[in-house]
């Protein structure tokens, strides 16, 4: 029992756990309700969170998905997310 | 540890990423919107890639008017390229230059750091990067969504918690329902244990520095952010934070085992009322370091110990209030701002004392998405010492 409760042992059964629940929870199944948003409502909804919406005009496409990958990291974005509001962007400007 | 053991240990957690990663593939499927890349090959490239590049930044300059006097605070420039290479490999870097008193330029890397995408909810990371330590350093990091001139004591490089950090991590952002969740986990250099015998004037002897690039002793930090936004429409995020360094001490010193933890929350609320806007925002950090018994120099040149509870923590919280829905485009363009902030620093230690609190009064005026002017005004104590009261223009400009 001691050896299981040493920090660095602890440290790997979290981690191990974490991940587990990590990918049983990104696999689920996404809502109709969240799958059907189009890519304007999660630019309104995502940009909002942090700072006033842009305007799709101020980048090209190519700039768009640099700021798209940029927000996955920054933001933490979902996939789909980042796909639906550059998809957006690039439509709109 | 034997670097040998160590890689045994890690192996498992390793192995369970790579057959895990299948899982997402039915996640993957239902995404409606694809956009093809634009890829450019050569004859000699065996790897088909593209390369999305941006050059971003921000410029600022500031002016204080105070009973002390009235400055313009020297123009600060933030350049931050980005590149999304293809679609796995992204690098953000940031270069922040500072005009110094005497015309010259200082400037710092702020973050240099390589992402490697494995799937929709996992992404791996090195180099240098912000800590993912709070909403002020985080989300609220960049001074064209800090919605006020100047930063909360004690939730930045003044403070006792984690800001830059060397290292490698895993990050990513999920659906979970309707509500999502995000994680950014990390191993990096960690903090570095400040021990200074010379005198007891600005002695900051058990305060740690989280600026140092390369490490003191073989332990690394461990630390990382969990976060949920409960609703839809994603209006509402709570995160929770810690690191834990076992050692933070010079190798081979009497100081070497001094461990170092930190935790916190941090939460981030925005509603739209009618025509009104209103954002909520808040943070509260602590840390904790070992005890220790350092050995202090008075101005005699007599030696004495010194030991304190080296615990001390910051907080803040701000409400932002904006008539977006105004037909006047003036109006429409206004922001107000009120923060209270707080840091309580160890009592007793030498750069410790009573708690510093902080108000600070803003309104800002938009004239783009990003671009703003800020009048400020700031009402501040310094460990019990009430000092004078501020006002503060900020000019901003992202680009």
């Amino acid at each position: 029992m001691k050896n299981i409760l040493k920090p660095k042992t602890l440290t790997i059964l979290i981690s191990i756990v974490f991940i587990t629940t990590v990918a049983v929870l990104s696999s689920c199944k996404t809502p109709a309700l969240i799958a059907a948003k189009p890519g304007a409502q999660l630019w309104a909804e995502n940009c909002t969170r942090c700072h006033n919406t842009p305007p799709p005009s101020i980048y090209s496409d190519a700039q768009w998905d640099a700021v798209g990958e940029h927000m996955r990291y920054k933001a933490n974005l979902t996939d789909q997310e980042v796909t639906k509001v550059v998809a957006f962007l690039k439509s709109a400007n | 540890m034997q670097p040998l053991t160590k890689l045994k240990r890690i192996l498992p957690a390793i192995g369970l990423l790579l057959l895990l990663s299948p899982i997402t593939k039915a996640q993957d499927s239902t995404t409606t919107v694809a956009e093809p890349l634009q890829t450019v090959q050569t004859p000699n490239s065996p790897n088909p890639g593209s390369e999305s590049f941006l050059f971003t930044g921000e410029g600022s300059s500031m002016f204080i008017a105070s009973k002390d006097g009235n400055t313009f605070v020297p123009l600060t420039l933030m350049l931050m390229p980005l590149a999304r290479i293809n679609d796995r490999l992204f690098l953000e870097s940031g270069l922040k230059m500072e005009m110094q008193d005497d015309g010259s330029f200082a400037f710092g890397l702020e973050a240099l750091n390589l992402h490697y995408r494995i799937n929709s909810w996992l992404t791996v990371h090195a180099g240098k990067f912000a800590a993912p330590w709070g909403n002020v350093l985080d989300m609220f990091g960049e001074g064209f969504v800090s919605r006020f001139p100047i930063g909360p004591i004690g939730l930045s490089d003044d403070g006792m918690a984690p800001t830059d950090l060397v290292g490698f991590g895993a990050q990513g952002g999920f659906q979970a329902g309707t509500a999502k969740m995000l994680y950014d986990v990390y191993l990096a250099n960690g903090p570095q244990l400040i021990v200074n015998e010379d005198g007891l004037s600005d002695n900051m002897t058990g305060h740690m520095s989280y600026e140092s690039l390369s490490d003191n002793n073989k332990n690394k930090a461990i630390g990382g952010k969990i976060g949920i936004l409960p609703f839809s429409n994603s209006a509402l995020q709570i995160d929770a934070f810690g690191q834990y360094t076992g050692q933070t001490g010079d190798v081979g010193s009497k100081y070497q085992d001094v461990s170092s933890s930190s935790y916190g929350a941090d939460f981030n609320f925005y509603k739209t009322f009618n025509i009104t806007m209103i954002r909520l925002m808040g943070q509260y950090e602590e840390t904790k370091t070992g005890n220790a018994t350092y050995t202090v120099t008075d101005a005699t040149g007599a030696t004495s110990d010194y030991t304190f509870n080296n615990k001390g923590n910051s907080w803040y919280l701000a409400g932002t209030i904006r008539p977006t829905g105004s037909s006047n485009d003036f109006v429409h363009d206004l922001e107000l701002g009120a923060r209270y902030a707080q840091y309580d620093p160890p009592k007793n230690a030498l750069w410790g004392g009573d708690p510093s609190k902080q108000v600070t009064l803003d309104l800002t005026y938009w004239f783009t998405w990003s671009s703003q002017v800020n009048f400020g005004y700031n009402i501040q104590t310094d460990a019990g010492t009430k000092l004078n009261n501020e006002f503060i223009i900020r000019t901003l400009y992202k680009f």
